[in-house]
């Protein structure tokens, strides 16, 4: 199931965080608005060859920051590389960056 | 009351395929013996257990207790993996330090198989089973294989840097019987491996082995205690906002070192957590063994110089991660080097150590970090 990643943004002093916390740590609120994650750019990305229980599949991972702010880390729909600007989706609730149409 | 000491230690050997029968408690019962050995007490001058295991269940510190035939009135269970060791530390010094307990077993170890490790990593936090597990990451390895490159990055570092840590590394385990992994390793062997993620190599990868560590905390002891000059601790201090390269040693170093009344440049060894070689060498630049942004120099000038016992079993990284036993491994070696107990690999004159603790990941690094220094009672 795909649909929007979701990042949820204190709706005190507005600052956003991934994954969900109880309270803001920067603020201590505990009121959050949902926002979509949106654009960001790939940082670092790793490739596990044997993951354990993944019946021996590699699987590409990176690190992607936020155009938010918070890093996720994703697996990536495409050849993407340290750079590149990304779109996040979620794919069953995680988060996947496929190349930013822009 | 009187100060606490680290009175014995022991360990459960490790093995990468343990005979048959060999389960958690049996491995945590192994090294509790050794160390009641090694303290010269019977289980009877027990009355205080601390105990940190991922594969305990269903049974929790009070069956353990039970099923050692131990009598207690003082008991705790921690589950914070590679922090546990030094945590429960912690906590039995003061225990016996406030007269709650006169001896208190300290315990940790797992034996965890291909099922019970693959549930364990993609069942280990909320956060993990929600965001990480669906993407089939594998566990910690493709989490430090991001971190590392961002530490190579960050300080000019390239995989022969983390190698001559590994290698060195590996010629301690061969002067121990009790590290898995002995063989020596040459950096074209090192380089020639495999890599399991990007930049990592098996060789970077603490091999998960069975086994269990134990110490005995208490108000003195025969033979040579060991004594808790320090200890420090800072768990979830960047709240995994920033990059995982400084632990909350970075913040905790200053005042540890305070307290021992000594430095990095004033240890005889160093015993840091291990389960990867990049967060070994952030935690050194944490407690000041090198300057901000030196971890090269450092690797050229004391590690391949061989000018710092570093990991003198070989670590986790060539004796094996026994679970969260890898949280007691680097106390159990500082109290053999201090008591001058560590045979081919003694260190000549070890009076003072440093060991550290690291871990539980919460999303992207471990949360968890903590240090003790600990010193020969003349």
């Amino acid at each position: 199931m795909r649909g929007s990643l979701w990042v949820p943004a204190c709706r005190t002093c507005r600052r956003k965080v991934f994954p969900p916390r109880l309270l803001c740590p920067a603020c201590g609120g505990a009121s959050w608005k949902r926002e979509r994650a949106g654009q960001g750019v790939v940082e670092e990305v790793t490739t596990v060859h044997h993951p354990v229980g993944a019946d021996g599949v590699a699987v590409t991972l990176a690190s992607v920051r936020l155009d938010a702010g918070p890093v996720v880390v994703a697996s990536l729909d495409g050849q993407l590389g340290p750079g590149d600007h990304v779109e996040l989706v979620a794919v069953e609730g995680a988060p996947v960056a496929r190349p930013s149409e822009v | 009351m009187p100060d606490a000491v680290i009175a014995g230690a022991g360990e459960a050997p490790y093995r990468r395929h343990p005979p048959r029968g060999t389960t958690t408690e049996s491995l945590l019962a192994g090294a509790a013996r050794r160390a009641l050995r090694n303290a010269g007490l019977t289980p009877s001058a027990i009355d205080g257990l601390a105990v940190a295991s991922f594969s305990l269940a269903p049974d929790h510190a009070v069956d353990l207790a039970w099923k050692l035939g131990l009598r207690l009135r003082w008991l705790m269970e921690d589950t914070n993996g590679g922090a546990a060791g030094i945590n429960m530390l912690q906590h039995a010094v003061r225990a016996v330090e406030a007269g709650d307990a006169a001896a208190v077993l300290v315990l940790a170890g797992d034996r965890l198989d291909r099922q019970a490790f693959s549930e364990l990593v993609a069942g280990y936090n909320a956060a993990t089973r929600d965001y990480l597990a669906p993407l089939c990451f594998g566990g910690p390895n493709a989490l430090f294989a991001l971190l590392t490159q961002r530490h190579m990055a960050r300080h000019g570092l390239v995989r022969e840097d983390y190698g001559e840590l590994v290698i060195a590394q590996r010629e301690w385990a061969g002067r121990n019987p009790g590290a898995v992994y002995r063989e020596p390793l040459t950096l074209a062997g090192y380089l020639a491996a495999p890599l399991v993620a990007e930049p990592l190599s098996r060789y970077d990868c603490a091999p998960i082995v069975a086994g269990a560590d134990a110490l005995v905390v208490s108000s003195g002891g025969a033979g040579r205690p060991v004594a808790i000059r320090a200890l420090k601790a800072s768990y979830n201090p960047d709240q995994q906002e920033a990059d995982g390269l400084r632990t909350g040693l970075a913040q905790a170093g200053d005042s540890l070192w305070e307290e021992a009344g000594t430095g990095p440049e004033d240890v005889d060894l160093a015993l840091v957590y291990d389960d990867y070689p990049a967060i070994v060498l952030i935690q050194l630049e944490d407690l000041g063994f090198f300057g901000e942004g030196e971890a090269k120099r450092f690797v050229a000038q004391t590690v391949r110089q061989r000018r710092l016992p570093l990991n003198t079993s070989g670590g986790q990284l060539s004796a094996g991660q026994a679970g969260a036993a890898g949280g007691l491994h680097g106390l159990v070696e500082a109290v053999r080097q201090l008591r001058g107990e560590a045979r081919d690999r003694q260190v000549d004159e070890a009076r003072r150590a440093l060991v550290t603790g690291y871990g539980m990941v919460l999303y992207q690094h471990g949360a968890c970090a903590n240090a003790t220094v600990l010193e020969r009672v003349p």
